[in-house]
């Protein structure tokens, strides 16, 4: 930019100093500020790293051709381009053969959109290894000025750009036409992903301090199961991050810096999420609408009409797309696809949970088909719900083994699972148990009047125990679940921990007093660990679910020795020494869920090739 | 010094650059979309039956009320004279229960010869099944243009597990 502002004339400087002030406009309504935008790109170029083109679960199939055929104006499906027809999660209404996830469709249809325009003038191959390394380009400019050292940033980052971009030249090969789709459906999933760590950020830095806002941002993609789901594009990403957006809005609206309509649009903001979600996947948005809508008009200063108004009117709004769907395909604006009833077609009968599909693992039509379904006939039958809800409490209250299984400890389906726990999937969240004894220390009840006389994080902390308590009672009947690797239908719980352990006492002290030990442990692990596990299971010749097995045992381990040390710390145990043996442990947990991350990514589910051509297949 | 201020600039200008220049525009290199596979179930091949297993078990997952996993050996069919997507799909019908499981098998691409057919992640949501066996019937079947051609049919036993 330097060499043109400097030749030419003033008119094109003040043409500069717009287009910059817009940017930094849009930076901060998207972003909020540097630091977010930096964590946008940061969390972008990771993910795609770790991106395989490619089917890895097979309702995914149902989606694609959704996609398909919604870029073709219809929502009927017309022919099966992947999978069967029959795939997992398609309906039928008078004869027409309907997909699923709607919403997720329409967010991916720019993404299609824009690919087949792009693909008339470079190749998409070429394509996604320019953008990953213009991606570079800008995280280290955006680096280089957050530390200070923007000349050596921005020379060694062009460089790297440059030489990564011709690495990605020699080494592309072409992409079948059939893929630009799933490129598109995937592509879609990982920037909402980036997004959502901005989301987090924003959150979790406006709850505590920016530097436990930048630690569960990248917590959130690089050691969270959140970074496993991004580039595999099913529902969950989606409603994670709108659940979160939803969050932070309700949060912003009970700041006391912002009063009347700026409250207000904050406010009706966090219900637009609704309305996306419920189009995504209607069970969910139901919970996220109790969960948001509770929280909010307990807390709210104001319930006035005026006010209500609003919130439902945006609430309304939001829900039009999902009520349009709904009309065009069963001609009732409240029946969602999934509750119409299920195609069955020439070969699969979808009575029980069996998948048709030959790539990838297994899935779950029992859910998608059975259960669910039998919440009624529409989202706005809260019987179905209740009926759910009331299951739910009996499997936490009579099946202890399912509860640990799920939770804790996984068990297996037989001998090549790989399948993990939430606490195996991420230690990291051993740190709540010192959390508990903090409350018990404050006291009760003066944690309660604390709680109260602090809006934001009341609105927010309930909508959080809300949210978290419907989505385990309305999925713990499935639960565990094959396929499921990391109990990817409470997905949203990990964020929603995750915002919980940054607030933690214990780990307010390590960022702020063993930052260093943290960053070093962490960093050798992943880098030295993560090459002895791979030559190790290799050299070994141990199966994928056994390798899974040995690192969840691992990470449980690890798990509860930081449980053990936060819980020390919180009674009192709070030397340099205890602070630094805390700074290790935490960086082992969260070197074991990146680690995961990585070795999933390259050796346990090896799908398709990868997205940049020039990472090695195993 | 200013060289090194407009790095980033030169950087992005020359990845940009040749993006287009490798791009259909002006065919630098030529990395034009291979066609699609055949769409799944076009084509044709011909799928002779060698064995299919007599038995399979019915395995309680090991959680309370959680179902049972189904474990039925593969089946192994020859293949050849292969053309295009042609599918082949191995189902289990347990009729006094009312379930179904199937695994549909893509064969495009390389998959002539010995085929191993497998019935994969089937799990069964019944609370408890309270007899010691059941018969089911095992179905191979050819899927080439929304045709089907029945290549097995037989019954299978499968034994409960206490």
């Amino acid at each position: 930019m330097s060499v043109t502002t400097r030749a030419v004339r003033p008119a094109v400087h003040a043409v500069g100093r717009k287009l910059t002030a817009h940017w930094v406009r849009f930076r901060t309504v998207a972003f909020g500020d540097r630091v977010g935008y930096t964590l946008f790109l940061g969390s972008l170029a990771f993910l795609v790293c770790t991106w395989r083109i490619g089917v890895f679960i097979n309702d995914t199939n149902t989606v694609l051709n959704t996609l398909v055929a919604v870029e073709r104006g219809h929502l009927y499906l017309e022919t099966a381009h992947y999978g069967g027809l029959d795939a997992p999660g398609t309906h039928v209404v008078d004869g027409m053969v309907y997909g699923r996830n709607y919403g997720q469709v329409f967010l991916a249809l720019p993404f299609l959109v824009a690919l087949r325009a792009i693909s008339s003038i470079v190749y998409p191959p070429i394509a996604i290894a320019a953008g990953w390394s213009l991606l570079l380009l800008a995280l280290s400019r955006a680096l280089g000025t957050r530390f200070g050292y923007p000349r050596t940033a921005a020379a060694s980052g062009s460089l790297v750009a440059v030489l990564t971009f011709g690495a990605g030249v020699l080494t592309a090969s072409p992409l079948a036409t059939d893929r630009f789709p799933v490129v598109a459906l995937q592509a879609s999933t990982v920037v909402m992903t980036a997004f959502a760590t901005v989301v987090v950020y924003r959150l979790a830095s406006a709850r505590t301090t920016r530097r436990a806002g930048v630690a569960a941002a990248v917590a959130y993609v690089v050691v969270l199961p959140t970074g496993f789901w991004a580039s595999i594009p099913k529902r969950h990403a989606l409603t994670t991050g709108l659940l979160l957006v939803s969050l932070y809005l309700l949060h912003r609206a009970r700041e006391t810096a912002h009063t009347g309509n700026d409250s207000l649009r904050y406010r009706a903001g966090a219900y637009v999420p609704v309305g996306m979600t419920t189009w995504v996947h209607a069970p969910e948005g139901f919970l996220l609408l109790t969960a948001v809508g509770a929280a909010d008009l307990l807390t709210a200063r104001s319930n006035a009409p005026r006010e209500l108004v609003a919130v439902a009117g945006v609430l309304f709004l939001s829900l039009v797309p999902f009520f349009l769907t709904n009309y065009f395909i069963a001609g009732n604006p409240i029946q969602p696809p999934r509750f119409t009833p299920p195609f069955e077609g020439a070969v699969t009968n979808a009575t029980a949970g069996a998948d048709g599909g030959g790539d990838g693992s297994g899935s779950t039509a029992s859910l998608a088909g059975g259960s669910i379904l039998a919440l009624g006939t529409s989202v706005l039958e809260p019987v179905g719900f209740l009926d759910r809800f009331s299951k739910g409490l009996c499997v936490l209250l009579k099946s202890p083994d399912r509860v640990v299984d799920t939770f804790l400890l996984s068990d297996g389906f037989g001998s090549d699972d790989r399948n993990m726990a939430i606490l195996e999937s991420a230690p990291v969240l051993g740190a709540l148990v010192g959390a508990g004894v903090g409350i018990r220390r404050i006291g009760f009840r003066q944690t309660l009047t604390r709680l109260w006389s602090d809006r934001p994080r009341t609105a927010v902390d309930a909508a959080v125990v809300v949210y978290a308590s419907l989505s385990i009672l309305l999925y713990i009947p499935s639960l565990p679940l094959h396929a499921q690797i990391t109990v990817r239908y409470l997905l949203p719980l990990y964020p929603l921990a995750l915002l919980a352990v940054v607030e933690t006492a214990a780990l307010r002290s390590v960022l702020a007093d063993a930052r260093r030990t943290l960053l070093w442990t962490y960093a050798g692990v992943v880098l030295v660990g993560s090459q002895l596990f791979l030559a190790g299971i290799v050299l070994l010749n141990v199966t994928h679910g056994g390798a899974v097995r040995i690192e969840s045992h691992l990470a449980l381990g690890i798990a509860a020795l930081l449980a053990a040390w936060t819980l020390g710390y919180s009674l009192g145990a709070d030397s340099d020494r205890s602070l630094r043996t805390g700074a290790v442990l935490l960086g082992l947990a969260a070197a074991a869920g990146t680690v995961f991350l990585l070795v999933s990514a390259w050796w346990y589910f090896p799908y398709g090739p990868f997205a940049l051509p020039f990472v090695p297949q195993p | 010094m200013d060289v090194q201020r407009s790095l980033p600039a030169l950087a992005a200008g020359v990845i940009l650059v040749v993006s287009v220049l490798s791009g259909p525009l002006f065919g630098a290199v030529d990395l034009s979309p291979t066609e699609s596979r055949a769409a799944p179930g076009d084509g044709s091949a011909t799928v002779g039956v060698v064995s299919v297993p007599d038995g399979g078990r019915l395995a309680p997952t090991g959680y309370t009320d959680a179902g049972y996993l189904l474990s039925l050996p593969a089946a192994t069919v020859r293949v050849s004279n292969l053309s295009g997507n042609p599918m082949v799909v191995y189902k289990l019908r347990i009729r006094e229960v009312g379930y179904v499981a199937s695994t549909t098998h893509f064969l495009g691409g390389e998959h002539e010869g010995q085929q191993a057919l497998t019935l994969e992640g089937a799990v069964l949501n019944r609370t408890s099944l309270p007899r010691e066996s059941y018969r089911g019937e095992l179905l191979v079947l050819k899927r080439t243009h929304e045709h089907e051609t029945v290549l097995h049919r037989g019954n299978v036993t499968l034994r409960v597990d206490p």
